[in-house]
């Protein structure tokens, strides 16, 4: 049993990993009760090992996969074969009539727009700018090339770009 | 641009160029001024991205009742499968219950609400608008909608809000707190998810579209919640009284945000309808004929002019702008129509 103050900083941890730990682990398992199980079983595994792993990232990250390979193996009728959705979604310049102006608002904006990303597009971006994964980490945990990394980064970019005009030159006139 | 200009582009952004992409950006940069000004404004979004909040978490309660337990068991991993059909089934019951507090809470709500101080926010024809709620629920209003909400909804058991034509929600997730999206005898209700509801006054019919997440619809008729699940949606007949779930793309859910008019088997009263509240301009139609005819078509924001000679095709009509009036002649009844 931990001190009141280490299951702060437990909590605290578990509220910085905990959600893009599940997307991760969604990303094999296709399912979000899953996805949570896993990711849940991993913070109490973690809690009670009382083991502080150098790179807690890493750790946290192949920890997940291991966890969710060994579901798929268990539960076989899941297969690992996902379906690229590389249609993307259809959402063209968005013309607000409130502005957006400050850095939250833009924020907000471009967090909507990567939501419109297609699943593992949106996924490799966030594990790239968001947690700061190297191609070639992304590719390992991903199981894909890192020729596929820069292709999913490049093609967000350029939905991002497509659809932010108003965020860089603003006084674009109103349709 | 093209993609390969592009994965130079990021890679130089995420410094993992190479000799050969670098070689290849700096020569398209210094081909002129335009190249390095574009350059700059991806750079601009690159960084603002880098900024962006970090994932929605997961509920640490769960973790945080079991780490107090002196012997956790696996939520997962070694549970067999008996067990685990078993917490669906209380997932279930639980579910069950919800709804009925939530119904009952609705309930009360109704009765006690009156005196409280209601905000009202509208979108007028020709503009939609963005909302942002005192939960931090985020509401992108329609052209010709209108929202109403208690000024600190957040004080009270149910967050009720009540719509008057079409909303999208990306409503902020709160167990203990249900949303309830309030529309002309139809209440949606939902603890986090995004979705969108369609009733204006002037349509047929009323519609509740999932995006993510799940939300339960009941009826002035119906009580019996209908559960509606991502790429689902729920159409609600007024005249016929009668609500049917139907299949369709995700994508559809919130298209308009993104300017987007769609139309599937749409009479054409209510297309004309629709055109007015979007491009704000009245439709004059006395001189034309459209009984019983419907539309279904997709106009990915393209000018008004545009989606007339659409119409002027499709329906043999002809239509003529006077000032913000737009005249429509010609066109035949489609009694028999497809």
């Amino acid at each position: 049993m931990g001190s009141n103050k280490e299951l702060v900083n437990f909590e605290v941890l578990y509220k910085r990993w905990s959600g893009m730990l599940h997307q991760y682990a969604l990303y094999f398992v296709k399912d979000e009760e899953t996805a949570a199980s896993l990711v849940n079983d991993l913070f109490v595994q973690l809690w009670f090992n009382k083991t502080s792993p150098d790179n807690l990232k890493g750790y946290l990250f192949r920890a997940i996969k291991n966890s969710a390979l060994n579901y798929l193996k268990q539960y076989k009728n899941n297969s690992l074969t996902l379906l690229e959705q590389d249609d993307l979604t259809a959402i063209s310049d968005l013309s607000f009539a409130d502005e957006v102006t400050s850095e939250s608002e833009q924020l907000v904006f471009l967090h909507f727009l990567i939501s419109k990303l297609p699943e593992r597009r949106q996924l490799v971006f966030k594990m790239h700018r968001i947690e700061g994964f190297s191609y070639a980490e992304i590719a390992e945990l991903l199981q894909i090339s890192v020729r596929t990394v820069e292709d999913h980064l490049s093609k967000s970019m350029q939905f991002i770009y497509d659809r932010s005009q108003h965020l860089i030159h603003r006084k674009l006139t109103e349709a | 641009m093209d993609n390969k200009l592009w994965d130079c582009i990021v890679k130089r952004l995420s410094a993992e160029e190479t000799a050969e992409s670098a070689a290849m950006l700096d020569a398209w940069l210094i081909e002129n001024r335009g190249h390095q000004e574009e350059y700059l404004k991806i750079q601009v979004l690159w960084k603002l991205t880098e900024k962006l909040p970090a994932q929605e978490q997961l509920d640490f309660e769960i973790v945080g009742e079991r780490i107090s337990e002196t012997n956790p068991t696996p939520q997962l991993t070694l549970v067999d499968n008996a067990a685990r059909w078993w917490k669906y089934g209380l997932a279930a019951a639980m579910t069950g219950i919800f709804l009925l507090t939530a119904l009952f809470y609705y309930r009360s709500a109704q009765n006690s609400a009156q005196p409280e101080e209601w905000v009202l926010k509208s979108a007028g024809a020709g503009k939609m608008i963005r909302v942002l709620l005192p939960d931090s629920t985020l509401v992108w209003l329609n052209s010709g909608s209108e929202i109403r909400y208690e000024r600190d909804f957040r004080n009270n058991k149910l967050r009720l809000v009540k719509l008057k034509g079409e909303a999208y929600f990306e409503v902020t997730h709160d167990s203990s707190h249900p949303f309830v999206v309030s529309s002309a005898g139809m209440n949606t209700t939902v603890y986090g998810t995004s979705f969108n509801v369609r009733a204006y006054n002037t349509e047929r019919a009323m519609v509740v579209a999932v995006n993510s997440g799940k939300v339960g619809v009941t009826t002035s008729e119906d009580k019996r919640a209908v559960f509606l699940l991502p790429s689902e949606k729920l159409i609600y007949d007024r005249e016929k009284a009668e609500a049917h779930k139907i299949s369709i793309s995700s994508s559809d859910v919130d298209s308009w945000v993104s300017g987007e008019l769609i139309f599937e088997q749409t009479p054409f009263n209510e297309v004309f309808e629709a055109l007015e509240r979007k491009y704000n301009i009245k439709i004059n139609t006395e001189k034309t004929n459209y009984t019983g005819c419907k539309l279904t078509a997709r106009f990915r924001n393209k000018s008004i002019n545009e989606v007339l000679k659409t119409l002027n095709l499709s329906m043999n009509i002809r239509s003529k702008f006077v000032g913000q009036t737009i005249y429509i002649e010609g066109g035949g009844s489609c009694s028999n129509n497809k």
